[in-house]
C-alpha cells in the first residue's frame, strides 16, 4: 500500500509528469487520486480527458501503484458511430452508467459532477453537508449551499487567501473523529464567478472553460499546495456562514441564532436521513457550538476581509459544550 | 374510547398519548428539534408541540388542554381547538403513540 | 462445482471471524463484490453483532460503517411504512400478509439484520384488492401512472398491482394477490397460502407459513428477481431453510407443500445451488427433491450463467441477458404470446435504463 501521509512528496505530481505518462496510466490500470477522505481510481481512453484532468489536478500525485480504492470511475469514449461523429464520453461509476453521455470535448465537468454524485452515494460513513468547507488555524468554516449564495465563489476566494480548501461541495463531517475532512477536488465556478475569481486573483490556476453545459459555463480552480498537503488533516468545528451575494450591497455580518443554524445544516445535507440519530446529534453539536452569521456582500474582497476579522475573534477557543449558552456574534 | 368528533366542536376526548421509545426532544437556542427513531424524521417543533410533548404525563388530550388553559389564562375551548392538528402531526412524525385501554403499545 | 471464486466471501456472512485475517486486497474485492450483490450490509452487521468492527482495518471499515447506516435507514423506513400501511388496512377485515424482507424483519429471523429494502411487498386476497386500494388512496398512496399496455399487463397477467407511491413515505408499496403470476403454467393456489398463514399478533399483519416462505423465496429467486439480487436471494433461501429446518419434520413438509403448490422445480434448483455454493447440508429427503426433474442440467446451466456475477466494477457478463430471456420464456411462454412477451420485456428494459437509482 502506498504511504498516504502528506508529509513529504517523493512522487511526481500530475503537473510534473509527462503528458504521455498520464494518458498511458489512465488508459491502462488507472490513476489513483487521493482526495483525502477517499481514494478514487480513474481510468479513461480519452486523451482529451487526460489533458483536462492534468490542468485542474496539477498537484495531485501521479499514483499508479494500485492500492486501496474507495470508488472507481471510468470515462469511456462511446463506441461505434459516436466515436467519430459528434463523439461522446460516458461516465461509469463502479461499473455502472447512470447518466447520459457528454460531448467528447468536455469530459471534465461530467467527471466532476459524476464523481460528486458517486461520493454522495458511497461515503455514508460521513455526514455530508451540502456546503463549502475551508480551514484556518485548525478550525473549519462551513458555507452551506443555499440558492444564490455564491458559496463556491466565496470558497474559491478564501482558498486563494490562505485558507485551506477541504471541499467546495461537501462539508464532510466524520462522526468518529468529531471533525471535518477533505474531499479535495477543484472548485467548480459557474458563469460570472469565473471572471470574478480571475479578477480577484489574476493568474489563479483556472482550467478550461466549458461553455454549453447544463449549468451554463463552468471552469475549475485547481487546489493549491496547502490544500493538498493538508488533505488528511481533521478540522475542528469553527463557524458557519450563510453567504448571500447581492448586487451593490454593503458587506454585512448578521448573527444567526442556533435554532436557525440547525436547519441550514440538517435540511441542507446530502445524507442527513441516512445517518439517522448520528446526524441529529452532529447537527445539534454544530448548531449549539458554532458561532454563525449571515454574510451579505457584493464585493468579494470585503467579504473575505470580514471573515478574516471573524476568525481572529474566534482565536483558538474550544467548542461550546452541548447545553451551553448559544454563541451570538462577536463581543 | 370516544374518538374526537370532527364537526368543529370541541368535544370530550379521551385519547391518551405517550412518547414513543427513543424519541429525542432537544432545545437549540430558542427553538426545539425532535428526532423519532420510528419514522427516522427530524422535526422542528413550534411552541405548542413542545409544550404538548412536555405535558404528556399529565393525562389525556382534555387534561392537557386544561393545564395549558390554566397556565395561559385562555379558554379551554380555544386551547383545544389550536391543539387539534398537533396530535396528528406528532403521530405522523412518529413522536407519540396512542395508549389503548391503559396498556402502552410496544 | 466448487464455490465460484467471486462468491467466496459469502462464508463470512455466517461466521465473520476469518474476515479479520483478510489482507487489503481481499477486503477490496469483498467490499466491491458484496456491495454489488447487496450483501455488504449483512457482512457489516455480522461483524458488528460480534463486536468485531473495530478490528477491521480503517479503509474497508468506512464502507462497512456506511452500509450499516444505509441498512438502518432503509429498515427504519420499511418498518415505519409497515406500521402506517397496517393502520390504513386494519378496517379491511382481511388477512394481510407481509412478504419477503418485511416478513423476515417482523419475525426477527437470522436474515433480518443488514437488509436494504427499497419497497414493501404485501399480499391480500384478490376479492379485497379494490377496497384495499381505496383505503390506501385515502391515506395518500397513489398508483404509478402507467400507459395502457403496462396497465393491462398488471391487471391481466401479473400477480401484483402496479406499484404505489406515497408523497411522504419513501418506499414503494407492491400489493400482490399471489406469489407468482396467475397465468403461468404453474399457477399457485393463493387460497392455500392464506389458509396456512400465521398472524403476527397486534395489528392486521400475518406471514406465510414457514414452508411457504421458503418456497416463495425459491420461486421468487428463479422467476422474478433482478439478476443482481439472485445471490442475495439464494443466501436468504439457505438461511431460511436452516432456521425453519430445525423443526422436526420440516423437510418432509416442505417437499410435500412444494408438490402441492407445483413448486418442486424452483425448490430443487435452490437446493442444488445452495448445496453446491453455500454449503447447505441436505437431509436425505431434500437430496431426493434436489435430484428430480427432467431437463434439469440445461436449466441448471442457464441458472448458473444467470446468477453468477461478473468481476466487480465491470458491466454484467455477456450471455447473462440471453439466459434471462430463455429462463423467463420457459415459465411464461405458454401463456403469453411471444410477441407480447418480447414487447413487455423491451419496455421494462427501457424503463430500467432510464431510472437513475
Amino acid at each position: 500500500m502506498p504511504d498516504s501521509s502528506s508529509a513529504s512528496r517523493t512522487a511526481l505530481s500530475l503537473r510534473e509528469a509527462a503528458a504521455p505518462a498520464l494518458a498511458g496510466a489512465l488508459a491502462g490500470e488507472g490513476l489513483w487520486l487521493d482526495l483525502g477522505a477517499l481514494r478514487l481510481r480513474v481510468r479513461s481512453d480519452s486523451a482529451v480527458f487526460a489533458r483536462q484532468l492534468r490542468q485542474v489536478y496539477p498537484l495531485f500525485e501521479l499514483d499508479t501503484g494500485g492500492g486501496w480504492t474507495d470508488i472507481q470511475v471510468r470515462m469511456v469514449r462511446a463506441r461505434g458511430l459516436r466515436r467519430w461523429v459528434a463523439p461522446q464520453v460516458f461516465f461509469e461509476g463502479d461499473g455502472e452508467r447512470v447518466f447520459d453521455p457528454f460531448p467528447g470535448d468536455s469530459p471534465l465537468p461530467h467527471f466532476e459532477w459524476g464523481t460528486n454524485w458517486l461520493v454522495g452515494r458511497r461515503m455514508n460513513h460521513l455526514l455530508l453537508f451540502h456546503a463549502g468547507a475551508v480551514e484556518r488555524d485548525g478550525l473549519a468554516l462551513l458555507l452551506p449551499a443555499m440558492p444564490g449564495s455564491g458559496k463556491s465563489t466565496l470558497t474559491a476566494a478564501l482558498s486563494l487567501r490562505g485558507w485551506r480548501l477541504l471541499s467546495d461541495e461537501f462539508g464532510a463531517w466524520d462522526p468518529e473523529r468529531g471533525g471535518f475532512v477533505s474531499v479535495l477536488k477543484p472548485v467548480a465556478l459557474k458563469n460570472e464567478s469565473i471572471d470574478v475569481i480571475e479578477a480577484f486573483a489574476p493568474g489563479a490556476p483556472i482550467g478550461p472553460r466549458f461553455p454549453k453545459t447544463r449549468k451554463g459555463t463552468v471552469a475549475h480552480l485547481a487546489a493549491d499546495e496547502r490544500a493538498w498537503a493538508g488533505r488528511h488533516a481533521v478540522a475542528a468545528p469553527g463557524a458557519v456562514i450563510l453567504p448571500r451575494w447581492q448586487a451593490g450591497a454593503e458587506t454585512q455580518l448578521v448573527p444567526l441564532a442556533p435554532e436557525d443554524v440547525f436547519p441550514a445544516l440538517a435540511f441542507n445535507a446530502f445524507n442527513y436521513g441516512v445517518l439517522g440519530e448520528v446526524a441529529f446529534d452532529a447537527a445539534l453539536r454544530l448548531a449549539r457550538g458554532c458561532p454563525a452569521w449571515r454574510l451579505v456582500y457584493s464585493r468579494l474582497d470585503e467579504a473575505v476581509a470580514a471573515l478574516e476579522r471573524v476568525w481572529s475573534g474566534l482565536g483558538r477557543r474550544g467548542e461550546a459544550a452541548a447545553a451551553s449558552v448559544p454563541m451570538r456574534g462577536l463581543a | 374510547m370516544l374518538e374526537l368528533l370532527r364537526d368543529g366542536v370541541a368535544s370530550v376526548t379521551v385519547a391518551r398519548y405517550v412518547r414513543r421509545p427513543g424519541v429525542r426532544v432537544e432545545a437549540v437556542g430558542e427553538g426545539w428539534y425532535a428526532y423519532s427513531p420510528a419514522s427516522g424524521e427530524t422535526l422542528r417543533l413550534n411552541v405548542e408541540m413542545a409544550a404538548v410533548l412536555e405535558l404528556l404525563d399529565v393525562g389525556d388530550e382534555a387534561a392537557i388542554a386544561g393545564v395549558l388553559a390554566a397556565d395561559t389564562g385562555l379558554p379551554v375551548a380555544s386551547i383545544a381547538a389550536s391543539l387539534t392538528g398537533i396530535w396528528d402531526q406528532l403521530r405522523d412524525a412518529g413522536l407519540i403513540q396512542r395508549i389503548t385501554d391503559g396498556a402502552v403499545p410496544s | 462445482m466448487a464455490l465460484p471464486e467471486q462468491l467466496r466471501f459469502i462464508a463470512a456472512l455466517d461466521d465473520p471471524r476469518p474476515a479479520l485475517d483478510w489482507g487489503l486486497p481481499q477486503w477490496q474485492f469483498a467490499v466491491h463484490q458484496a456491495r454489488r450483490l447487496r450483501l455488504l450490509a449483512r457482512l457489516a452487521q455480522a461483524l458488528d453483532a460480534q463486536g468485531l468492527l473495530p478490528h477491521v482495518p480503517e479503509l474497508p471499515r468506512r464502507h462497512l460503517q456506511a452500509e450499516i447506516h444505509l441498512s438502518r435507514w432503509r429498515t427504519t423506513a420499511l418498518q415505519w411504512t409497515v406500521e402506517r400501511v397496517g393502520e390504513c388496512l386494519a378496517p379491511l377485515g382481511a388477512p394481510c400478509l407481509l412478504l419477503k424482507g418485511a416478513a423476515y424483519l417482523a419475525q426477527g429471523l437470522p436474515n433480518a439484520p443488514g437488509r436494504l429494502p427499497s419497497d414493501l411487498d404485501i399480499m391480500l386476497p384478490r376479492e379485497h384488492l379494490q377496497r384495499a386500494v381505496e383505503l390506501l388512496q385515502q391515506a395518500g398512496w397513489q398508483e404509478l401512472a402507467l400507459d395502457e399496455h403496462d396497465r393491462r399487463y398488471y391487471v391481466e397477467w401479473s400477480h401484483e398491482l402496479p406499484p404505489m407511491h406515497h408523497p411522504v413515505l419513501s418506499l414503494e408499496l407492491d400489493v400482490h394477490h399471489n406469489i407468482l403470476p396467475t397465468t403461468r403454467r404453474i399457477g399457485v393456489d393463493a387460497e392455500r397460502l392464506f389458509a396456512a398463514s400465521r398472524p403476527l399478533g397486534g395489528g392486521p399483519w400475518s406471514v406465510l407459513a414457514p414452508e411457504d416462505q421458503v418456497l416463495h423465496c425459491a420461486a421468487h429467486l428463479f422467476f422474478d428477481a433482478e439478476p443482481r439480487d439472485r445471490v442475495r436471494d439464494l443466501v436468504d433461501f439457505v438461511v431460511l431453510l436452516r432456521h425453519f429446518g430445525l423443526a422436526a419434520g420440516f423437510d418432509a413438509a416442505l417437499v410435500g407443500r412444494a408438490t402441492q403448490l407445483g413448486l418442486l422445480e424452483p425448490l430443487s434448483l435452490a437446493l442444488h445451488f445452495g448445496a453446491e455454493w453455500l454449503d447447505l447440508a441436505l437431509s436425505t429427503t431434500l437430496r431426493r427433491a434436489q435430484a428430480s426433474g427432467p431437463r434439469l442440467p440445461i436449466v441448471r446451466a442457464l441458472m448458473r450463467r444467470l446468477i453468477l456475477p461478473g468481476p466487480p466494477g465491470e458491466p454484467p457478463p455477456p450471455g447473462q441477458g440471453l439466459a434471462a430471456v430463455l429462463i423467463k420464456a420457459r415459465y411464461q411462454l405458454d401463456r403469453l404470446p411471444l410477441r407480447q412477451l418480447v414487447a413487455h420485456a423491451l419496455r421494462r428494459a427501457r424503463g430500467r435504463d432510464h431510472e437513475a437509482t
